[in-house]
């Protein structure tokens, strides 16, 4: 059978579990228990990868199928923008050694390696380096064979932190591998087992016209890779148009100046950066870890990108000033111990559109509710904050905020939210009770109040009766 | 009894509103009572299936009841919940007509009742409206102040104006204050008065999670989906009035107004309505005749056909029973039921079964079961096929002089004869008139472990094998279940846990009931909703068995029996291979072959006597003649086992010594030496010994079945006990004899009469017509109890040959073939319906397929069905599909290349297979015939796994030889399990050679469940042999493994 391209050398490096793996990177105080990685906040959350103390637990599982399999897992939504950046900080790196890098989903990248050997000075020159670009935390396989998908068998064959090269006779190595390793639907894989064919060696004894008329173009690609040919080339998946940069403060911070110099401090590292050379910033995203536990977040999409690290911190900083949809700040809501800022939707010179609107009000703009997209959530909610969010992040609207309240007989007789002085209550205005999600792990069960004020104002509170504590709600 | 409370709750939910609410009838009766209300209101979802038993249960709680229903009324502004409340008996007929009416109109699982029904059937109604799944509610939410007026006044015009209120409640949910001040505020604009409700889901608020599991069963999807479907909060039980006026404190009149509800409603009671309302259906008689003497006619005619000459003893029986007949007024009845026979007849020649000429009582169309058997009045009618003389059978059971229920007539018919006549007799008297019962199932153990995993989330495999892992389904098992308390601290399942026992019992919803129809001449309408079934043309009512029975209606019993469509089939077989059929009503009712077959247990596919247990007690009872036969088709009945009276039945035939408690038992109990083997001698014991006259035994041994009948029971055992004192039996002889007496089941000495001639006329049929006989079995399954590969091998044993289905012999059902063959039909195919089936022999018609290639070029089937018919081996005859494997291969290759769409022209090969596909062994295409047939048409998958197992392992020959107490080591297939209301489990292992059963002592069980649960084992256990029964009591077991690549690649053949 004659191919149009013949194969090439071609690596693979293969990072499993790679969710798992970056999350126990930053909260190494998971280590010694079982985590799962979710889809995150939709409807039905799933099991997306489990570390191997998660015993039971298997990809596709709802949330709930694998908490009752394993009931002391730790579950954490899939964080995709961080793990974007380290799947794309391992696809940097690569980058920088070879000429073209295929990423393939978390964790496998295809390596095109023609005349890199020499290069190197051989193979195991090579295969030292290119492990290298991973941090050693990540344990990553290589396998370098004539085509992907050899390469691709021998990384998951390889130890980790090791490499493995198919032979010559690729055919016959890759023979007692199993035919669910080919990259065919589960339905045509069945098919095979039902015939008796289990492994790749199986498949390489039928006649690739047998495996045509049977499975159609499916059976051709069955046959060649079975024979250990993988004709698709390394198709270069180009690196990812954003930046980032993280300083970490030698004291929580939660005054303004200290956070906008933070900001001021980012965004000028960032401008040192080659690749913003003469380009400009549409988006950018401020995050940093809270001193009371979980991360403080704020996006931005900008209306004129930004062409200066000065622009940059200066529409970050408008934007931080302002309420948000619901009247509330977005200033950090505690202590921040670090700070991030990451940049995207990079763009040229030429994609600024001049305007007769001046900076400054641009930014006021972009605060209107209404930029971002409405995403709905569970829109029938009895909780205010899971109905809706803002863009595909799923930032939740009518976060409660903690409040303080006195109150006589469980009824609220004076009340105060943020920095605000205490208001009394004039008048109890409506009352009602919440109180599901019993099969969850979070059950809530809250006494709500709407109290009108003496001093004109309206106010949802309510108290959270597991724990006592009482919130003001938008409702 | 004084009552304190100035609230009543007017819109109570029990478990028949299916689906949401929480709580039984009987629990909120019961938490009524406890607050002290006067009066509660039962308006359940869309049906009315709890309001007799609502009823019953509130007189006897001293509590008096309203009934109301919450239904989707369609009004121009939307469809909302309405609530009606039956002010009057008239108001309950309307009611039950507007229930009917949003069913069959609205929709059968989703009922809507268009508004425009309400104005001419509102009288007697009181109409709530406002609830916040309501239209006006929606209305007063958007502000649509006019529209929301227009509405009011358009439902007080209909109904009066006295007779709307708006209902105002208060759960605490978001929103609920506003209404209730907009309705306060409509009602005043409207000049109509508000009234308080609580709607309450559950009778205590520890209900409430199992009200969100089942708003979840019902929408079939897990809790996290349906968030928006479920209640924001707990408020939703039943409050206390206190607690009611402490909520409605600002509007106080709203809360009184409940009081003058139910003052309005106190008038009307339902027991008391339906007393004498309901009338049989009107069966027209000759000129000249009324029923009773039109009847007496009929029977004469047929006694003189029958018997040749009427001789004394039957006009002596006719006078006694026209007496009864008489007195109850029960010509009607009978006659009533002589038109369903007749109605059966014309199905039965529409089928082409029977002859025109042949007159009824010599062919009836179906047969009689039951107490009913005893009457001689319906053997000459064509109710029964028993002569209630020949047997001695005794009325009082199903008809005595003080009897005050409708008595009860269960009629069985072939499964086609009964379809079509069920919507024969709804076309007979209208859907209005005639309708079948309903009936609740309720949920058992495996059902609350797949209902609440589901709901709960939980991994359906893990869920499906807990299921699988009880061994019962009693919910009670659940509690104890190992399986689920070891999971009982993780999360969900401690849920599960603790709702399984909430749940259990809970009724599913309304199904009808297997055969039941009401019929009546007043419409049925006016007593009970109606509504249709799922099937089309038939009709289910909303009540159940019991409140049929309370109700005082007409219940006909028309089952279906599968051994009477396997006899007519059989009998039809033997017409077409010998050119005679025989007469099943003239065999030889002694032949010695056919009760020796009995004697030894040769019984497989007999009905009534083919269980393990039946073929255990048949060779101890070796019965002799009917009676016999009889006694022991009612032996293996829970209701005899339960004071272990088969043992001492057996024991007593074997020739022990025995005596009765108290002389007085003799007259009940002398032709079952002193053991109570039926019904109808509980009903004499009764009589005998405790004084009752017969209708009184007979409403103490329906109390032991009732559902809720442990207090009746309490009260019957008094009285019994006070009785036979008077009848000088002592205390401790009256507890011993009532004792005797369980809620179990057994039958009526004439039902197990009737079946006994079944029975024996299927044994007939397996003796002199095996192949007729075993392919009836076949094309009737489902059937009973052994599966089709254990029918397959006891076939074998008799002689006949089981043959693959053929793509070119086949039949859609298994066919004969010569002398000895089955031919087992397409449709015994997995994934081969009878409309696959038929397009495969449409193509037939044009020749049969001459290769693999023409079969996939013409016979116009899918993929997966071409697939399941060569690896059942349908296509092994085909002249080059020697190979399984190549033929799936080939199958699979023509997909590919659109030989199967007929697009080549040309008669090309099929794809050739790859010569390096290796052929399947033989245990693959052994297990390939059990996954595609359910069997192994010439081969048992022992005869594979024999030479991997040591010459110490018997087979079911060897153990033959064996003596009681010898330890041995059997293996087999394990074809049956069952755990009866013993302190064992009964297995039976199936080996190449025969049937091999096991018994193995609960302790044992417990440890080896896990291996006896594996459909191939190895048991080692010690022989027990007693009274020419053998079994083997299990002490150790190990699953027995198939290695399905490495078996032999000899032949199967």
């Amino acid at each position: 059978m004659n191919f149009s391209e013949s194969p090439k050398l071609t690596g693979c490096l293969l990072v499993t579990h790679l969710p798992v793996k970056a999350e126990l990177r930053r909260r190494p105080e998971l280590a010694s228990r079982p985590l799962i990685i979710t889809t995150g906040n939709t409807t039905r959350p799933q099991a997306l990868d489990a570390s191997p103390a998660a015993v039971g637990v298997a990809v596709g599982q709802t949330v709930a199928e694998a908490l009752s399999r394993c009931a002391d897992a730790v579950t954490l939504p899939l964080d995709t923008e961080y793990l974007s950046g380290v799947n794309d900080g391992l696809l940097a790196a690569l980058w920088d050694f070879v000429p073209a890098v295929e990423a393939d989903g978390w964790g496998v990248f295809y390596l095109d390696l023609t005349g890199m050997t020499g290069m190197y000075g051989g193979t195991d020159e090579l295969a030292k380096v290119l492990l290298s670009t991973a941090a050693e935390w990540l344990r990553p396989r290589l396998g370098v064979g004539m085509g992907k998908f050899p390469a691709y068998c021998a990384a998951a064959r390889a130890e980790a932190g090791g490499w493995r090269q198919v032979p010559t006779d690729a055919a016959c190595w890759l023979a007692p591998l199993p035919v669910s390793w080919l990259p065919l639907d589960g339905d045509a894989i069945r098919r095979l087992q039902s015939f008796g064919i289990r492994t790749l060696g199986d498949v390489a004894k039928i006649s690739a016209s047998s495996l045509a008329e049977f499975m159609g173009p499916d059976g051709i690609r069955a046959w060649q890779l079975a024979q250990g040919i993988d004709p698709e080339p390394v198709l270069p998946t180009p690196l990812p148009e954003c930046l980032s940069e993280q300083l970490e403060f030698p004291f929580p911070v939660d005054t303004v100046p200290a956070i906008e110099a933070g900001v001021n401090s980012l965004t000028e590292r960032l401008w040192r950066s080659a690749l913003l050379r003469a380009r400009r910033v549409g988006e950018a995203t401020l995050q940093g870890e809270l001193l009371s536990g979980g991360h403080w977040r704020f996006e931005r999409t900008l209306r004129q990108p930004a062409g200066s690290a000065d622009a940059l911190a200066r529409s970050l900083l408008a934007g931080l000033g302002a309420r948000d949809a619901a009247g509330g700040s977005r200033w950090p809501e505690a202590p921040l111990l670090d700070l991030s800022l990451t940049v995207g939707a990079l763009t040229a010179e030429t994609g600024c559109q001049a305007t007769i609107w001046q900076p400054e009000r641009v930014a006021n703009i972009g605060d209107v509710a209404g930029v971002e997209r409405l995403a709905a959530m569970v829109p029938g909610s009895a909780m205010p904050e899971r109905r809706w969010a803002l863009d595909a992040s799923l930032r939740p609207l009518n976060l409660p905020a903690k409040a303080s309240v006195e109150s006589v007989s469980g009824a609220p007789r004076r009340v105060k939210t943020g920095d605000r002085h205490w208001r009394p209550v004039e008048q109890v205005v409506d009352r009602w009770e919440v109180d599901t999600e019993w099969w969850t792990p979070e059950p809530v069960y809250r006494r709500y109040w709407r109290l009108a004020l003496t001093d004109g104002g309206l106010l949802t509170v309510y108290r959270d009766l597991d724990t006592g504590e009482w919130f003001r709600q938008g409702y | 009894m004084t009552r304190v409370a100035d609230y009543v709750e007017l819109r109570g939910h029990s478990w028949y509103s299916f689906g949401a609410g929480a709580s039984s009838t009987a629990e909120l009766v019961d938490r009524a009572a406890e607050l002290e209300y006067p009066a509660l209101g039962l308006t359940d979802a869309s049906n009315l299936c709890g309001a007799l038993e609502f009823s019953r249960q509130c007189r006897d709680a001293g509590v008096q009841s309203i009934l109301g229903v919450d239904l989707t009324v369609r009004d121009p502004e939307g469809d909302g919940i309405v609530s009606l409340i039956a002010e009057t008996g008239e108001g309950y007929a309307n009611l039950c007509r507007l229930v009917s009416l949003a069913h069959v109109t609205g929709g059968r699982t989703e009922p809507v009742l268009d508004a425009r029904f309400l104005e001419p059937h509102a009288g007697g109604l009181i109409v709530l409206l406002g609830a916040p799944d309501g239209v006006l509610a929606r209305l007063l939410q958007d502000g649509e102040w006019a529209s929301a007026q227009a509405l009011v006044e358009r439902y007080r015009g209909w109904c009066g104006p006295g007779n709307v209120f708006l209902e105002l409640q208060q759960h605490l949910v978001h929103g609920d204050t506003v209404r209730n001040k907009r309705l306060r505020e409509l009602a005043e604009r409207c000049d109509v008065a508000t009234v308080a409700t609580n709607e309450p889901w559950y009778h205590w608020r520890g209900r409430s999670r199992l009200h969100d599991a089942l708003t979840a069963i019902r929408l079939n999807r897990p809790l996290s989906d349906v968030r928006d479907q479920l209640k924001v909060n707990r408020q939703y039980w039943l409050k206390s009035p206190q607690e009611m006026a402490a909520l409605f404190r600002c509007c106080p009149d709203a809360v009184a107004n409940t009081l003058a509800i139910a003052e309005r409603c106190s008038g009307f009671s339902l027991p008391d309505y339906l007393g004498g309302r309901y009338a049989y259906p009107d069966c027209p008689v000759p000129p000249g005749y009324d029923p009773h003497s039109w009847l007496r006619r009929l029977c004469e005619e047929s006694a003189a056909r029958r018997y040749g000459h009427v001789e004394r003893k039957v006009r002596e029986r006719l006078d006694q029973e026209f007496d009864l007949i008489g007195r109850h007024g029960l010509a009607g009845f009978f006659l009533v039921y002589h038109r369903i026979v007749e109605l059966a007849r014309e199905c039965m020649l529409e089928l082409g079964y029977g002859h025109s000429e042949t007159p009824l009582e010599w062919l009836p169309p179906g047969r009689g079961r039951g107490s009913s058997v005893s009457m001689l009045v319906g053997y000459l009618i064509g109710l029964s096929h028993v002569d209630p003389l020949e047997y001695g059978l005794a009325l009082d059971r199903f008809l005595s002089s003080e009897t005050a229920v409708v008595p009860d007539i269960d009629l069985d018919f072939p499964r086609n004869i009964r379809e079509r006549l069920i919507l024969r007799v709804i076309e007979e008297w209208g859907w209005d008139h005639a309708a079948l019962a309903g009936m609740m199932p309720t949920y058992k153990a495996r059902g609350i472990v797949r209902a609440l995993g589901k709901a709960l989330g939980l991994p359906a495999e893990e869920v499906a094998a807990l299921a699988r892992s009880l061994e019962t389904d009693s919910p009670a098992e659940l509690s104890a279940a190992p399986t689920l308390l070891a999971r009982h601290d993780r999360p969900g399942w401690r849920d599960l846990l603790a709702l399984s026992g909430q749940l259990a019992g809970f009724p599913k919803g309304l199904a009808q009931h297997p055969g039941g129809m009401l019929v009546s001449s007043t419409p049925l309408t006016d007593l009970v909703p109606i509504q249709p079934s799922a099937i089309e043309g038939r009709y289910v009512a909303h009540w159940d068995k019991d409140s049929v029975d309370d109700a005082g209606v007409l219940k006909i019993d028309l089952l279906a029996l599968g051994a009477l469509s396997q006899m007519q089939q059989a009998v039809r077989l033997v017409r077409n291979r010998a050119g005679v059929e025989p007469d099943l009503s003239r065999i030889n009712y002694r032949d010695t072959g056919v009760f020796e077959d009995l004697g030894r247990g040769d019984t497989v596919g007999v009905f009534q006597v083919e269980s393990a247990a039946q073929m255990q007690t048949i060779v101890r009872m070796r019965p002799e003649d009917i009676y016999d036969l009889a006694l022991e088709v009612a032996a293996v009945r829970p209701g005899v086992g339960a004071n272990d009276g088969v043992a001492e039945f057996l024991r007593r035939r074997e020739g022990i010594a025995w005596d009765y408690d108290h002389p007085l038992e003799q007259n009940a109990l002398e032709r079952s030496m002193g053991v109570i083997m039926f019904q109808d001698q509980v009903v004499q014991l009764g009589m005998d010994v405790g004084g009752f006259t017969a209708a009184e035994a007979d409403r103490m041994r329906r109390a032991f079945g009732r559902r809720d009948g442990q207090q009746l029971v309490a009260q019957y055992r008094e009285r019994f006990i006070a009785g036979a004192g008077e009848r000088g039996v002592p205390v401790d002889a009256a507890e011993t004899i009532f004792g005797k007496f369980n809620p179990h089941y057994m039958f009526p000495e004439g039902h197990a009469v009737a079946f006994a001639f079944t029975a024996y006329q299927m044994a007939w049929l397996r003796r002199y017509h095996p192949l007729e006989f075993f392919v009836a079995l076949f094309n009737e399954q489902p059937m009973g109890f052994w599966d089709l590969d254990t029918l397959k091998q006891d076939a074998r044993r008799l002689g006949l040959r089981v043959a693959h289905p053929d793509v070119n012999r086949s039949e859609l059902l298994c066919t004969a073939e010569g002398d000895d063959t089955m031919r087992l039909g397409l449709t015994f195919v997995k994934g081969v319906d009878s409309r696959l089936g038929e397009t495969l022999l449409r193509a037939r018609e044009a020749g049969s397929f001459t290769d693999l290639s023409d079969l996939l070029a013409r016979s116009g089937l899918t993929r997966e069905a071409l697939e399941n018919l060569a690896r059942a081996g349908a296509m092994d005859a085909l002249s080059d599909c020697t190979d399984r494997r190549s033929v799936l291969w080939q199958v699979g290759a023509g997909y590919v290349s659109g030989v199967r769409r007929g697009q080549l022209a040309l008669p090309l090969p099929a794809a050739n297979p790859p010569s390096a596909l290796t052929a399947a062994s033989l245990a693959r295409r052994m297990l390939d015939e059990y996954a595609m047939l359910g069997l192994c048409p010439d081969g048992h998958v022992m005869e594979l796994l024999r030479p991997q197992l040591g010459s110490e392992v018997l087979t079911s020959d060897g153990l033959l030889g064996c003596c009681d107490g010898d330890v041995v080591r059997v293996a087999g297939r394990v074809v049956r399990r069952q755990r009866p209301l013993a302190a064992a489990v009964f297995l039976t292992l199936e080996d190449e050679f025969g049937l091999i059963p096991l018994a193995v002592w609960s302790a044992q069980w417990e440890w080896l469940k896990g291996a006896l649960r594996c459909s191939l084992v190895v048991v080692e256990g010690q022989v027990s042999r007693r009274d020419d029964t053998l079994n083997v009591a299990v002490q150790k077991a190990w699953p027995l493994g198939i290695d399905l690549d490495h078996h032999g690649r000899r032949d199967w053949r």
